[in-house]
């Protein structure tokens, strides 16, 4: 695997570009945040493009680091912006995922909902889970972290999720 | 045990599909769906009108300005522009925070173990000055670390924070593989205004390692004792220790 080049880095631009933006805004759910995120992306990814190896691919790597940026926003933000979560659905178990696509693309607005509400510990498995759809052992293998672990996080995440909407519809 | 029921397909798949990288095979099976699934029909639908959009979007900014910001600016820029309205909100409460670096009984703050050299560097209005030990610091200053070593490697940096949680400030798959010599960090450390003791944990790996497991090694360490524990990184790994501790001034 050669070395990425800033050649290759606008290329991925022009092709993940539109992607990348749109995981940002399921994440951040402001659209000049998700912008300002996009783009800070691809200046992360020009900024640290030799230490791609060809591990994961170009899409993966740039979701990678999308995701990092979007944590480190949440982290800014705090815990006390989020918004309103009436008529939001509770999410389901950790190892399951609704089959029907509107049914998860609603559970996914939720999630970036709640997000900013924990840890980054938690958010990163959470955005694997609910934003990419990977299944416990494919976020084990990402993170380096044991099933176990994940799935715990996870579980954290669900607990804490439908206690916090059934006080906001109470 | 639980049994996992995976959909019929995955976001990553999805997007995969609309980057024109997923396998043609696997492609070819969920264009089929599609022809029965109106969702994810109008679905693939708008996010390909996105994607045309994305290209002449007025928010769009040019990959040369994108290209000008990742060489040229200062790597602080981000997090100052983040931390901005939190400085504000401080200058107006005219509650300016310092951190003070504790010292030692021979006057360093900085511990190096194996042979790591880390210069801390202050940057402020004023210029920047390396730190020795004593120096009181203003909120809005940086801090930016320069690590030296004769052999190179793969970098890690982990503030530990007086409340034991610890954070990846730098991970060696940001940084990479650092050839032997001298290298300055990008991103500078913005100084917040949280008070109380931290440490960075500079450690330099031979190979790349395994940074969840420091983290969790690290937070186990101070559950148990505080910072009066003596946590080494393992053997083929060099580490340099940055301890202060951050307090409001009058």
């Amino acid at each position: 695997m050669t070395e990425l080049t800033v050649t290759d880095i606008e290329s991925y631009y022009q092709q993940y570009g539109s992607s990348v933006l749109q995981r940002c805004r399921d994440i951040l759910q402001e659209e000049s945040a998700a912008w300002d995120a996009m783009h800070q992306t691809f200046v992360r990814a020009i900024r640290y493009r030799k230490s791609y190896r060809g591990q994961s691919s170009p899409r993966r790597w740039l979701f990678s680091i999308s995701h990092r940026v979007c944590m480190d926003e949440l982290q800014r933000r705090g815990r006390n912006h989020y918004t309103s979560l009436e008529d939001s659905p509770e999410p389901q178990d950790e190892y399951e995922l609704p089959q029907n696509l509107n049914a998860r693309l609603e559970q996914r607005r939720m999630v970036g909902k709640l997000l900013s509400l924990f840890n980054p510990k938690v958010q990163e498995v959470v955005v694997l889970r609910y934003f990419e759809e990977l299944e416990v052992r494919e976020i084990s293998e990402e993170t380096g972290l044991s099933p176990r672990t994940v799935a715990r996080r996870l579980s954290q995440f669900l607990e804490r999720s439908r206690k916090i909407l059934k006080e906001s519809r109470a | 045990m639980n049994h996992q029921h995976s959909p019929a397909y995955t976001s990553a798949e999805l997007e995969d599909l609309l980057c024109g990288a997923l396998p043609a095979q696997r492609e070819q099976e969920i264009l089929a769906l599609a022809k029965e699934d109106q969702e994810l029909a109008n679905y693939l639908q708008k996010r390909r009108e996105d994607a045309q959009n994305f290209l002449l979007a007025p928010e769009r900014r040019s990959f040369a300005s994108l290209l000008e910001e990742a060489n040229s600016s200062p790597p602080w820029w981000r997090k100052t522009k983040f931390l901005l309205p939190v400085l504000l909100s401080a200058a107006t409460a005219a509650a300016t925070m310092v951190m003070v670096p504790q010292m030692g009984s021979n006057s360093s703050h900085i511990r190096h173990k194996g042979g790591l050299s880390v210069k801390v560097a202050l940057l402020n209005q004023g210029g920047s000055q390396l730190l020795k030990g004593g120096e009181t610091l203003q909120s809005g200053d940086r801090l930016r670390l320069t690590i030296d070593d004769p052999h190179g490697g793969y970098p890690t940096v982990i503030l530990e924070e007086s409340s034991g949680q610890v954070q990846l400030l730098y991970s060696q798959q940001e940084l990479g593989e650092l050839s032997p010599g001298t290298h300055i960090l990008p991103d500078s450390l913005l100084l917040d205004e949280a008070t109380g003791k931290e440490r960075l944990y500079i450690i330099l790996s031979s190979t790349p390692p395994n940074e969840q497991q420091f983290l969790k090694e690290l937070n186990k360490a101070h559950q148990k004792g505080g910072f009066n524990h003596g946590w080494l990184p393992p053997r083929g790994s060099k580490l340099s220790v940055i301890e202060y501790t951050k307090g409001a001034t009058q």
